[in-house]
């Protein structure tokens, strides 16, 4: 079975593109609208990777991603955060909690299946 | 003979002119005096050992408990005021020094970063009389927080509008990549037209966002050693196609590899909004050359071309905000009028300068620096 990708954004538009997207690509796709169900669902399902989107109300990327890093059942899931207007010092705060990648909004569709493929590799 | 009846006459004449005079005085101290108290300003007076010696009633309103012997100085820094422009706490310290008149801006609270007064002091010098200042404060508070909003509802506005277009360019993708089935070339004309304008509108917010981070001093900039040779090649490399579509030569003329001290986004954002202009004002068949030297501690980096150039009355507005070229050049070649506006902010930002060269209906030449890297010691 291919991988499974779990996509986190509070925006259902931005989600449902790129859920058409990764399955284009030939990926398993899922989904959450929030930090809360993320977190969730990661637990839950295992996904093989974890595009996050950074500003959702509530809980925020960077606070799922901690939790996420925290937890011994999710913690090796990586993760790839995909925001807008990518400030250098978020882009480091990413990293340093341990994103894989961040990648900015608009996002270049090239650039994220070059990511995904670094991380995951080709669909199986 | 001078008789007594007379120096009596003289003297009186003497005492009544003496008592005009003071009089007259009084008037002009208690017209002046109010003058003063009516005044939406602050005003202050200090002596030449800075201690103050007359605030008008609003100075007091904004400074409460300043009094008067207070050195000035030592109460600004006792409050923790926060300072810019040309006044900071040495010049409050040293106001009787001060030679010229300086402006500048005084926070007076501290916890609130908008409670800003436009402050002006400048020497007193009487003659006969010793040295002081007089300083005057104006409220921008209200300004301050206006302009915070404006860059918070920028910022905000930008941000939404990135979400729709993200979702329209994807979704455009989608359709032109075939993903979702096959295209006949009409239909992917149709798109490449849609896609051209959605690459424009994500460059006007794009643009606007960067505006509101500087006017707001949110730009970040983060240096690093960086070969300038290779940064030009990369870029040229970048734009030769595009330009070779266009049949515009680019030409790229380098003398030995310089290391400079450059963000290398922010340097990639300067280098393409000039070579895009470049491409924007030059016609088919024309020619933009890159140059890069060194000149003292900055190394030197000119893009020119043989494009339609610039008035003298437009090159004096250029690096102005929403300035574009001509009014009927900007019906030919669209844009926001930010980009040389962000572009020499940018340059600055980094310690480095831009000027601009132009002859009309030859061509343009604008050139900028970079700081130059030199190793410790």
């Amino acid at each position: 079975m291919a991988q499974t990708i779990l996509v986190v954004d509070d925006e259902p538009e931005i989600v449902g593109i790129l859920k058409f997207r990764i399955k284009s690509w030939g990926y398993e796709a899922l989904s959450a609208a929030s930090g809360r169900e993320a977190l969730k669902l990661a637990d839950e399902e295992k996904p093989n990777l974890i595009l996050l989107d950074v500003m959702m109300p509530g809980m925020s990327g960077f606070d799922v991603l901690k939790e996420l890093k925290n937890k011994e059942s999710t913690k090796s899931i990586p993760v790839i955060m995909i925001t807008v207007a990518a400030a250098k010092h978020e882009i480091d705060e990413g990293i340093k909690l341990g994103a894989a990648y961040y990648l900015s909004k608009p996002y270049d569709a090239q650039e994220l299946i070059t990511r995904i493929k670094e991380v995951i590799g080709t669909p199986a | 003979m001078i008789k007594l009846e007379d120096t009596q006459k003289a003297l009186v004449h003497l005492l009544q002119d003496i008592e005009k005079g003071r009089k007259e005085t009084e008037e002009e101290r208690q017209k002046l005096d109010q003058v003063l108290k009516a005044l939406a300003d602050g005003v202050v007076l200090v002596n030449s050992n800075n201690q103050l010696v007359y605030l008008n009633p609003k100075a007091q309103e904004i400074l409460p408990d300043l009094k008067i012997g207070d050195d000035i100085g030592v109460y600004c820094e006792k409050r923790g005021f926060g300072f810019s422009g040309k006044i900071n706490l040495w010049t409050m310290k040293n106001l009787a020094q001060i030679e010229e008149v300086l402006e500048g801006r005084i926070n007076v609270n501290p916890g609130d970063e908008e409670t800003n007064y436009h402050t002006i002091f400048a020497p007193l010098k009487v003659k006969g009389a010793e040295r002081g200042a007089v300083g005057s404060l104006h409220d921008i508070t209200e300004l301050c927080r206006m302009d915070k909003l404006k860059s918070d509802f920028v910022a905000t506005v930008s941000h939404e509008l990135r979400t729709p277009l993200t979702v329209i360019s994807e979704a455009m993708n989608l359709l032109r990549g075939e993903v979702v089935g096959a295209l006949n070339p009409e239909q992917q004309e149709c798109l490449m037209m849609a896609k051209r304008n959605i690459e424009r509108l994500a460059k006007l917010v794009d643009d606007v966002l960067d505006l509101s981070k500087l006017e707001a001093g949110r730009l970040e900039i983060d240096p690093e050693k960086a070969s300038l040779n290779q940064l030009l090649k990369n870029m040229v490399e970048f734009f030769r196609p595009v330009c070779a579509k266009k049949n515009l030569s680019l030409e790229l003329k380098l003398e030995q590899d310089v290391r400079v001290i450059a963000d290398l986004d922010k340097t990639e954002q300067i280098l393409t909004n000039l070579l895009n202009n470049s491409y924007k004002f030059t016609e088919a068949g024309g020619q933009i050359t890159v140059t890069a030297g060194l000149n003292g501690g900055f190394a030197e980096i000119s893009v020119e071309d043989t494009g339609m150039g610039i008035s003298q009355p437009d090159l004096a507005r250029l690096f102005k905000k929403f300035t574009q070229v001509g009014d009927r050049y900007t019906r030919q070649s669209g844009g926001t009028g930010l980009g040389l506006y962000i572009t020499k902010k940018l340059v600055e930002a980094q310690g480095g300068d831009i000027t601009v060269e132009s002859d009309p209906g030859k061509g343009t030449k604008i050139t900028f620096t970079l700081p130059v890297y030199k190793e410790a010691g």
